[in-house]
């Protein structure tokens, strides 16, 4: 093999290395973000629900398991009013899907808008729907990728128990 | 001799360009997502079809996915 072959080679090798991003772990602090709240038009921090156990869900108006879990999760936030907040961070290119699909599926809970996927990245998302659940002090206590209609009972469970941690 | 360090230089470059594997992001799925993205159109029909395959061929599977190529589940 000629040393013309060998940079070839060694170049195609080197194009190929793919680095793989930043994902967030359990029992590491969820990342502070500042993301636009759709009902208030202000930007949305982590902090605003600090002290409250948090449910963040990265979704799309496309994604089949997401019409699934908004209706459940509507009724999760109106059981569990007092210290929990589920905050939705929305990812369609286009606002006309996600007003559409709000329309369908109405929710109480606050819907915030990533359309660029800053912020999904920073979380590490793989799959949509991907869920965090972030206890009282800010830590990620689970971490759900898609969502089955069964998968709202493992995740109240969970929900209850990090309510009843101080 | 230049000439010849020249080519190197492109045909080095046209390789780096050859790359066409971008990975998709799971939030840039959408129009994967899309019903005409599908393999088929038809789920209960292909279903069908399927299950008459494997009872005839005692081989089942290879044909893809519901839906489009979201990633969803």
């Amino acid at each position: 093999m000629n040393l013309f072959s060998q940079k070839i080679i060694s170049t195609l090798l080197l194009s190929s290395l793919s680095f793989s991003s930043f994902a967030l772990d359990i029992g590491k602090v969820a990342p502070e973000f500042s993301i636009k709240n759709i009902a208030t038009q202000k930007l949305a921090n982590l902090k605003h629900y600090q002290g409250k156990v948090i449910y963040v869900d990265f979704w799309a108006s496309w994604c089949p398991p997401c019409r699934t879990s908004f209706p459940l999760l509507e009724k999760l936030a109106q059981d569990h009013k007092q210290n929990f907040q589920i905050i939705a961070i929305n990812m369609d290119e286009e606002i006309e899907a996600m007003e559409a699909f709000l329309k369908k599926y109405p929710v109480s809970f606050d819907i915030l808008r990533d359309p660029e996927g800053i912020w999904a990245d920073t979380y590490g998302v793989e799959s949509m729907p991907t869920s965090f659940i972030i206890d009282k002090k800010g830590i990620v206590r689970s971490i759900h990728s898609g969502f089955a209609k069964d998968d709202i009972h493992d995740i109240e469970k969970e929900i209850k128990h990090l309510l009843e941690e101080q | 001799m230049k000439t010849y360090s020249y080519y190197k230089i492109i045909i080095i470059g046209i390789f780096l360009f050859l790359s066409a594997c971008t990975p998709v992001k799971p939030w840039q799925r959408g129009n994967l997502a899309s019903p005409q993205m599908a393999l088929e159109t038809d789920f209960q029909e292909a279903g069908l079809r399927q299950h008459t395959f494997s009872s005839k061929e005692s081989a089942t599977g290879g044909y893809g996915g519901a839906g489009g190529g979201c990633g969803c589940n």
